[in-house]
């Protein structure tokens, strides 16, 4: 497995777009089906503004970097940030509470974020390295 | 910016178009015309989401918010004709189920 691209962005809002179109160009190159790359796509940019509002809260001159690697059997992400790290287990928090309204049950808006990369990724791991980055890894079969 | 707002208002009911990309940059946009037109003396808003390219978590955040709000205030609020990015994203949220989806505007 090797890095495909690695591009090193600030953490602003406006870039979402840009770095989801990049991502989009890599898949389509690489030949993934359509519905899968939008899927892809959505969760990266999921992760890429939990780095955005969680890690650095919103300040917009934080410094994110992604990777992407396309092995023989599973395409991989790593996202790292050097902003404040979350909970260690907050991977595995439960998510997707609920609130009653009426007759209807709404989810809390809260999580959604990481409910979405973790339908979208088959194995999602994170830790933080030996230079304190927060370093997101998110796996995906190619098939 | 990658997103447009119209908004048309017919009687009590308003209707909120949005086309573009909905993400964390934008959604702030459609969340201020969401709850600028739920807070009008309206009985129904309904957003038109058939020609929005892109939805991320935070536009669906946006929409429950208005939601909520609409119901708070007994208000009737709807989602017409979602593209299929947005289908996407609901579906990914397991939130299908909790707006009402019309696909046209006479529903």
């Amino acid at each position: 497995m090797h890095d495909d691209f690695t591009v090193v962005f600030r953490s602003h809002p406006k870039l979402l777009k840009p770095i989801r179109a990049l991502v989009r160009t890599y898949l389509e190159v690489a030949n993934f089906p359509r519905e899968k790359i939008e899927e892809i796509v959505l969760g990266l940019d999921e992760a890429c503004t939990n780095s955005i509002r969680h890690a650095y809260h919103g300040k917009r001159s934080g410094m994110i970097k992604l990777m992407a690697r396309l092995g023989t059997v599973w395409l991989e992400f790593v996202l790292k940030d050097y902003g404040i790290s979350p909970p260690e287990d907050f991977l595995n928090r439960e998510r997707g509470k609920t609130i009653e309204y009426g007759e209807k049950t709404l989810i809390k808006p809260h999580g959604l974020g990481l409910i979405i990369i973790k339908r979208v990724f088959e194995e999602v791991y994170f830790n933080v390295d030996s230079d304190g980055r927060n370093c997101l890894i998110l796996r995906t079969r190619r098939k | 910016m990658s997103i447009e707002i119209q908004i048309i208002e017919k009687n009590k009911n308003h209707k909120i178009q949005v086309s573009g990309q909905v993400d964390l940059y934008t959604s702030p946009n459609l969340r201020k015309a969401i709850l600028d037109n739920v807070d009008k003396s309206i009985s129904q808003i309904t957003i038109d989401l058939s020609q929005v390219k892109y939805m991320d978590s935070s536009g669906v955040a946006t929409l429950i918010e208005g939601l909520r709000s609409a119901m708070k205030q007994k208000k009737t609020f709807k989602l017409l004709s979602p593209s299929a990015p947005v289908r996407k994203v609901l579906n990914l949220s397991r939130l299908e189920t909790v707006f009402s989806i019309v696909e046209s505007d006479e529903e």
